[in-house]
């Protein structure tokens, strides 16, 4: 799962010199809230968000009086209020390694380069819907929350024995644990009988914390 | 893993007579970009950043900025909340948070116990979760394979690891390239490349990536 496998290709983007109420308008045809900014090379001088378009304002308003001002603000482009210095991917980054660099510099998305040519763009809301994937969201199925202990074999065993009963794996998913000596592993399964699959993996599991059909 | 286990709490709510340039003042504090509105111990509406700077005059009105300052500090927030509020349990697994976000294209939900307020949890919590659930932080060698939609793949192939000595520390399952096949992320501790490569080695499985 690499950012290609889940990112937008031909993201839309805009010119430095393209006023802020123009880009304004274009984020709100797309629905987006990101644009990517190209200079007439296509090389990517920088990005701007909904946000800083809506917060923008001439730096020196306190000197302006109000026609001054709103004709300062009408001027504003986007390369006034963009951010340079892009923080960027590849699309053969790791999908979780994009998201981390995202919670790391607290932004939501990252344009995705090769060499120099932006060639897409992915998104919290991108990595968001692989979450949903990733835990069966929309999926029927007994699921079950267990504390299990940070040891070799023990997913092995886990999965082994779903299998052993004749059950399918639909999701699952592992967390950090109550402290360094356990984890916890949430998991989504059909075609296993509750009682016998939680018979089966009592003596793997430290604790069982949820069961749910859902 | 459930809402409660990674919401964000105590939440930071107003009211509805609350000024519009007082919650965008209030977001921009603490760093937040929605708010739950409280009549009392009610949940009355929510407003997000977004919402409150799209009611602002635009900057070609012809209103003075004295003027739109004071437009602002008399609309209340109540005549543009959302309302009814899409919540969530406390109970409730933390996918079921996601899907709700998705199905209905909201980036937070106020989390709720026996009808109050107990917390929210958004988009970027549950983000924080994906890197968590894909082991980002941690070393070892990360496999992603291509297998078919059959029963018992996913126990094989975690056996093989672990009778090589392998200890898998992440595993994640995403649709293939159709129906008939998953792609599946392990990152696994203990194992050189080759040996995990060799490990999965098995009837209809492809190795699409290693590193």
């Amino acid at each position: 799962m690499l950012v290609r496998d889940r990112m937008s290709r031909h993201p839309i983007t805009v010119r430095p010199d393209v006023p802020i109420h123009e880009a304004l308008q274009i984020m709100r045809r797309e629905k987006i809230r990101r644009l990517p900014v190209l200079d007439e090379n296509d090389r990517l001088v920088g990005i701007v968000a909904e946000k800083d378009l809506l917060y923008a304002s001439p730096s020196s308003a306190k000197a302006l009086n109000v026609y001054e001002l709103q004709y300062l603000l009408a001027k504003l482009t986007v390369g006034d209020v963009m951010t340079r210095n892009v923080i960027t991917t590849t699309e053969f980054t790791p999908l979780e390694e994009a998201a981390k660099v995202m919670v790391d510099n607290k932004i939501g998305a990252l344009p995705v380069m090769r060499g120099d040519k932006l060639v897409g763009i992915i998104t919290e809301t991108d990595i968001f819907k692989v979450f949903l994937e990733l835990l069966g969201a929309r999926e029927k199925g007994l699921r079950l929350t267990l504390l299990v202990p940070e040891a070799q074999g023990v997913l092995a065993s886990l999965t082994g024995t779903i299998a052993e009963l004749g059950g399918n794996i639909i999701a699952l998913g592992t967390f950090k644990g109550e402290d360094p000596t356990n984890r916890i592993v949430t998991v989504k399964v059909e075609d296993v009988d509750k009682d016998k699959l939680l018979n089966a993996i009592r003596s793997l599991v430290l604790e069982v914390l949820d069961v749910r059909e859902v | 893993m459930l809402v409660k286990d990674r919401m964000s709490k105590p939440v930071i709510t107003i009211t509805p007579d609350t000024s519009v340039q007082e919650a965008l003042r209030i977001m921009r504090e603490n760093k937040i970009r929605r708010l739950p509105v409280m009549a009392g111990k009610k949940l009355v509406g929510i407003v997000t950043e977004r919402d409150l700077l799209y009611a602002s005059p635009s900057p070609a009105t012809t209103l003075s900025i004295q003027e739109m300052h004071y437009f602002l500090s008399k609309l209340q927030v109540k005549e543009i909340m959302k309302a009814p509020v899409i919540t969530v349990d406390e109970n409730a697994p933390i996918e079921e948070a996601a899907r709700l976000m998705a199905d209905n294209k909201i980036g937070g939900l106020p989390v709720t116990k026996d009808g109050e307020l107990v917390g929210i949890i958004t988009e970027s919590d549950l983000f924080k979760v994906f890197t968590e659930m894909m082991a980002a932080r941690e070393e070892g060698v990360r496999i992603t394979l291509l297998v078919p939609e059959k029963k018992g793949v996913l126990a094989s192939i975690t056996k093989a690891i672990a009778s090589r000595g392998g200890n898998i520390v992440s595993l994640g399952q995403f649709w293939g390239e159709d129906l008939s096949t998953r792609t599946v992320t392990i990152k696994v501790t203990g194992m050189s490349q080759e040996a995990l490569k060799e490990a999965v080695s098995q009837e209809g499985i492809k190795v699409l990536d290693i590193r």
